[in-house]
């Protein structure tokens, strides 16, 4: 096993490598990581009174859903490394290895067409709790999306339009601006404007 | 001292200003505007009339709502031929839709529930 697996923030220091108590106490602790990362999202920033965001430092869970928000203490998990752990006895490993991302489906769109269309197909879609999307700028809004997008473009994701789309130039918003870019990011509607290929 | 009315006419200019500033959050102009200390008296009604003196902002509210990226919320959209729909989208259970004939009616109860939510959030 490399060492890298148990140097990482969660500080595999304090631990023997092959102790079989050691490796409890690690998954212990990485499951309580994660339970507070998740529970601590939905409205962090607005009980701080926070207005300003480093979306730099966001993550997103496999269904695009805002996972972490700047300023949630947890560690940072390498998705990558989960896989090669070998945590004997750990029943939760299973469930940590099906957070790899996938080559998907995403749905783009207007709102909340996008929403009602991702969940009808089980397919990603770019979402942000409304308490926290309300007190960002729009360029924060942007980069986060922005984010999303590169994500889905390195997964190499399906990427289907709830609002089709016949002329680019007819549409708007959001929706306008997410097109654009991936259209400079060498995609192009299909001939039925339902989808963007490459 | 803003009139009720003052505020309501900042309120509709909201996502105006946001897409114009483009540093400030639409957060922070519903608190600038002064609804928190006259959400009592900006009711439906007032908005409608501030929309119906100034209705080019009923197509900033369209954009407006097309635009969001949120897990759930109001919406605003063009429904059936001749219809417009406002409808909040969350859980099923929490799932809600009006179907208005005019649509600067049907922005203003838009408008009102949205500020509302994010008041509240």
């Amino acid at each position: 096993m490399s060492s890298h697996l148990y140097g990482g923030t969660l500080g595999g220091s304090l631990m023997p490598r092959r102790s079989f108590l050691g490796f409890r106490v690690t998954s212990m602790l990485m499951m309580a990581a994660l339970l507070l990362a998740v529970a601590s999202i939905p409205s962090a920033h607005a009980a701080a009174g926070v207005d300003s965001f480093d979306v730099s430092m966001w993550e997103y869970d496999d269904t695009g859903s805002l996972s972490r928000p700047p300023g949630a203490r947890s560690p940072t998990l390498a998705r990558t490394e989960l896989p090669s752990m070998h945590c004997p006895g750990a029943s939760f490993a299973p469930s940590l290895n099906s957070l790899v991302p996938r080559r998907g489906q995403t749905v783009l769109g207007k709102f909340p067409d996008y929403l009602n269309l991702a969940d009808d197909l089980g397919a990603r879609r770019f979402n942000i709790p409304q308490d926290v999307w309300a007190r960002m700028t729009k360029a924060e809004q942007w980069t986060a999306n922005r984010k999303f997008l590169d994500r889905m473009i390195r997964r190499g994701d399906d990427i289907i339009l709830s609002n089709p789309v016949k002329n680019v130039n007819e549409v708007t918003g959001a929706f306008r601006q997410e097109l654009d870019y991936l259209i400079q990011q060498g995609f192009r509607l299909s001939d039925d404007g339902t989808r963007l290929l490459r | 001292m803003s009139t009720a009315r003052d505020v309501a006419r900042a309120v509709v200019r909201i996502p105006r200003d946001f897409d114009a500033r483009g540093d400030v959050s639409f957060h922070t102009l519903l608190l600038e505007s002064g609804y928190a200390d006259q959400h009592d008296t900006v009711d439906v009604r007032m908005i409608e009339d501030v929309l119906r003196a100034d209705p080019e902002f009923v197509t900033d509210w369209l954009q407006y709502s097309e635009s969001k990226r949120s897990s759930a919320g109001w919406y605003f959209r063009k429904g059936a031929p001749s219809r417009w729909e406002v409808g909040y989208i969350g859980t099923e259970a929490n799932k809600q839709a009006s179907s208005y004939r005019e649509r600067v009616a049907a922005c203003a109860d838009f408008i009102k529930k949205e500020v509302e939510a994010i008041r509240g959030s």
